[in-house]
C-alpha cells in the first residue's frame, strides 16, 4: 500500500502544491502577515470565536474551504486526464478498500492547509464549550473529504470509458475554432473553475479600489484594482504555456511568422480582459485613458507569458517574478507612466517571444 | 534537396545526434535505429521545431534564418501527436488549411480517403488512438510541402488504412514529395524504392 500512496503523492498532490504554492503564500500572509505579531493570537482567536458562535460566519467559511476542495478536485481531474497518467487505470484493480484509504490521505494531504487551522477551531470550540459548532465542523470535513475521495475514486474507475466524468460544467463551442480563441477554449472547457475564480478575484480588486472616490478625474485608483486583477493571472498564464507544450506543440511546425504568432498571443490576452475593460468603461474612465490602460494589461500579461519561454516551466520562479512585476508596476502607475511600461513591455515581449520561442525545450 | 551541415543536438550533457553532413535527394527514406537512438530527434530537427547547433537547409532556404518558407517546405508528424481534447478535428483540418494555404477539396479528398468524416466534427476528447493519428495523417498531407516527415506512420491504425497511406505516399511522391519516416516496420511500396538510413552511435549511416 505504500507504492501506492507514494504514487498518488507524487502525481496529485506534489502536482497541486506546485501548482498553487503562489495562492497559498498569499492565503498565509493575508492570514498571519498583515496582523501585528504581538496581536496575532488575539486575533485568531477573535475570528475562531466568530466562526464557532455566528452561524452566518461558519457558512461563509465552509463556502471558503469547499471552494478550495473545489481547486484541488478540479486539479486531480485534469491531471487524471493527461496522457501521462493513464497508467492510474490500473489502479481500479484494487479493491473498495484498497483504493479508498490512499485516496482519502491524499485528499487530505491536499486540504491540510485547511484541516490544521480547523484544529484550532475544534480546540478552541471544545474550550470554548460551543459542541454544536464543533460538531458541525468536524461533520462538514468527514462528509467533504469522504465525498471528494468518492468523486476521484468514481473518475479512476470511468478511466477505460474514455468519457470524462466533469465535475464543473464546461463550455463546449459550438462554432468553429480559430487559433488564438484554442487557448480560451481550453480554459472554458478544461479550467473553467480556475478562470471563473481569476475573473471574479480581478473584477472584485477594481470593484474595490473604485470605491475611493475622488473630487478630480483619477484612474491610477482603477489602475491599481486592476493591477491586483492582473496578478490574479498568473495560474491563467502559467497553464496558457503548459498548453503550449503540450498540446498545441503541433503549431510550432506551422508556417507562421512570429509576429503573427504574437499579434495572436496578444489578441488571446486582449480577448481575456475584455471583461475588466468593460468595467473599466462602465466606471467613466475616458476612451482615450481606456486605450492605454487596455495595450498596458495585454502586454503586462503577454510579457509574463514569454518570459516563461526562458529556462524551465516552474510555477514558483513564475509566482516570484510575477510579484516583482506587479512591485515595480504599483510604482510606475503611482507616477502615471502605465503608458511607458505597455511600450517597453510589448517591446521586451516580443523580442523575447521571438528569441526563446523555437528556443525553449520542457526537458531543458 | 534537403540538406543538414554540422548538426549537433544535445539534451542537457547527454549528446543525441552528431551528424557533420547528410544529404536527402529526392526520394523516400526510411530512418531505422534502435528505441532511443534519435531518430525522432533527427525528424525533430528536420521539421524546425526544436533547437540544436548547425544548418537545415531545403533546397537552400535555411530552417534558421527564413523560419516561415521553411515550415512551409516540410509537414510533420509525430508518432503518438496530442491535440487539444476539446477542438474537433474540423477545427484542426480548417487551421492547417488556413495556415499552408491549402486547397480545402483537395482536404476533402483526404479526409474521405481515410474515413474520418463520420466523427471529425466531434471533439477530439472523444477520439480513439487510431483515430487521432488518422487524423494526424490526413494533417501531414496539407498544403504542398517538399517534405513530409512521418515518425512511425503505421502505428496504430487499423491494417485497412495501411493500403491507404501507401496509395497517398505514391500520390504524392508522384508529384515530387519526398517522404522521410521512421518505422519498426518495413514500408511494402511497390514500384519506388525506399532508400533506408540508421541512426547509430549518434550519427546516420546511409544503408
Amino acid at each position: 500500500m505504500g507504492a501506492v500512496v507514494r504514487v498518488l503523492r507524487q502525481v496529485l498532490v506534489k502536482k497541486f502544491y506546485e501548482r498553487n504554492v503562489g495562492l497559498l503564500f498569499f492565503v498565509f500572509y493575508l492570514m498571519f502577515g498583515v496582523v501585528e505579531s504581538n496581536q496575532l493570537i488575539n486575533y485568531h482567536r477573535s475570528l475562531i470565536y466568530g466562526i464557532l458562535t455566528s452561524p452566518v460566519f461558519l457558512l461563509g467559511v465552509m463556502g471558503v474551504w469547499i471552494f478550495y476542495s473545489a481547486k484541488y478536485l478540479q486539479l486531480v481531474l485534469s491531471e487524471l486526464a493527461e496522457p501521462h497518467n493513464q497508467f492510474l487505470k490500473d489502479y481500479s484493480r484494487l479493491g473498495k478498500s484498497q483504493q479508498f484509504w490512499p485516496m482519502l490521505l491524499s485528499i487530505v494531504l491536499m486540504d491540510q492547509p485547511v484541516l490544521l487551522y480547523s484544529i484550532f477551531i475544534v480546540g478552541v470550540g471544545i474550550f470554548s464549550q460551543q459542541y454544536v459548532a464543533v460538531f458541525l465542523v468536524l461533520f462538514f470535513h468527514s462528509a467533504k473529504l469522504a465525498g471528494c475521495t468518492w468523486i476521484v475514486l468514481r473518475r479512476v474507475n470511468s478511466l477505460h470509458e474514455r468519457k470524462a466524468t466533469k465535475l464543473f460544467p464546461s463550455i463546449q463551442w459550438p462554432w468553429k475554432k480559430y487559433f488564438p480563441f484554442f487557448y480560451l477554449g481550453y480554459f472554458t472547457n478544461q479550467l473553467p473553475l480556475a478562470l471563473l475564480f481569476t475573473k471574479c478575484f480581478s473584477l472584485f480588486a477594481i470593484i474595490g479600489f473604485m470605491q475611493i472616490t475622488t473630487d478630480h478625474y483619477e484612474n491610477r485608483t482603477a489602475l491599481m484594482g486592476l493591477l491586483f486583477g492582473l496578478m490574479a493571472h498568473a495560474v491563467i498564464i502559467f497553464e496558457s504555456r503548459r498548453l503550449e507544450e503540450t498540446y498545441l506543440v503541433f503549431a510550432k511546425g506551422l508556417p507562421l511568422s512570429m509576429l503573427k504568432r504574437f499579434f495572436f498571443l496578444s489578441l488571446f490576452y486582449g480577448v481575456l480582459l475584455i471583461p475588466e475593460l468593460v468595467l473599466l468603461a462602465l466606471n467613466h474612465i475616458v476612451w482615450f485613458d481606456l486605450l492605454f490602460i487596455a495595450l498596458f494589461a495585454v502586454f503586462y500579461l503577454v510579457y509574463q507569458h514569454t518570459r516563461l519561454f526562458r529556462g524551465s516551466l516552474a510555477i514558483d520562479a513564475h509566482t516570484t517574478f510575477t510579484f516583482g512585476l506587479f512591485l515595480i508596476s504599483f510604482m510606475l502607475v503611482l507616477f502615471k507612466l502605465y503608458w511607458l511600461e505597455a511600450f517597453v513591455l510589448s517591446i521586451l515581449g516580443f523580442y523575447q517571444y521571438k528569441r526563446d520561442y523555437y528556443n525553449f525545450e520542457a526537458s531543458a | 534537396m534537403l540538406s543538414i551541415k554540422n548538426v549537433i543536438k544535445e539534451y542537457g550533457t547527454h549528446l543525441i545526434l552528431d551528424i557533420p553532413r547528410l544529404q536527402f535527394e529526392n526520394g523516400l527514406f526510411w530512418v531505422k535505429g534502435a528505441n532511443g537512438s534519435g531518430k525522432s530527434t533527427l525528424l525533430k530537427i528536420i521539421s524546425g521545431m526544436i533547437p540544436f547547433d548547425g544548418e537545415v537547409n531545403i533546397d537552400e532556404v535555411d530552417s534558421k534564418n527564413c523560419p516561415t518558407d521553411y515550415r512551409r517546405l516540410v509537414n510533420y508528424v509525430e508518432a503518438e501527436p496530442l491535440y487539444p481534447s476539446f477542438l474537433t478535428g474540423q477545427d484542426l483540418i480548417s487551421f492547417f488549411i488556413a495556415t499552408r494555404m491549402a486547397n480545402r477539396e483537395e482536404v476533402n479528398t483526404l479526409v474521405q480517403k481515410f474515413s474520418i468524416g463520420s466523427f471529425i466534427k466531434n471533439p477530439i476528447g472523444t477520439y480513439s488512438s487510431g483515430m487521432v493519428k488518422k487524423l494526424s495523417l490526413v494533417l501531414a498531407f496539407i498544403g504542398e510541402p517538399r517534405y513530409i516527415l512521418l515518425d512511425e506512420p503505421l502505428v496504430t491504425i487499423d491494417k485497412e488504412s495501411v493500403p491507404i497511406l501507401y496509395e497517398l505516399v505514391k500520390l504524392y511522391f508522384g508529384r515530387g514529395v519526398n517522404f522521410i519516416f521512421t518505422s519498426h516496420q518495413a514500408f511494402e511500396l511497390e514500384d519506388i524504392a525506399v532508400k533506408e538510413l540508421e541512426v547509430k552511435d549518434h550519427k546516420v549511416w546511409v544503408l
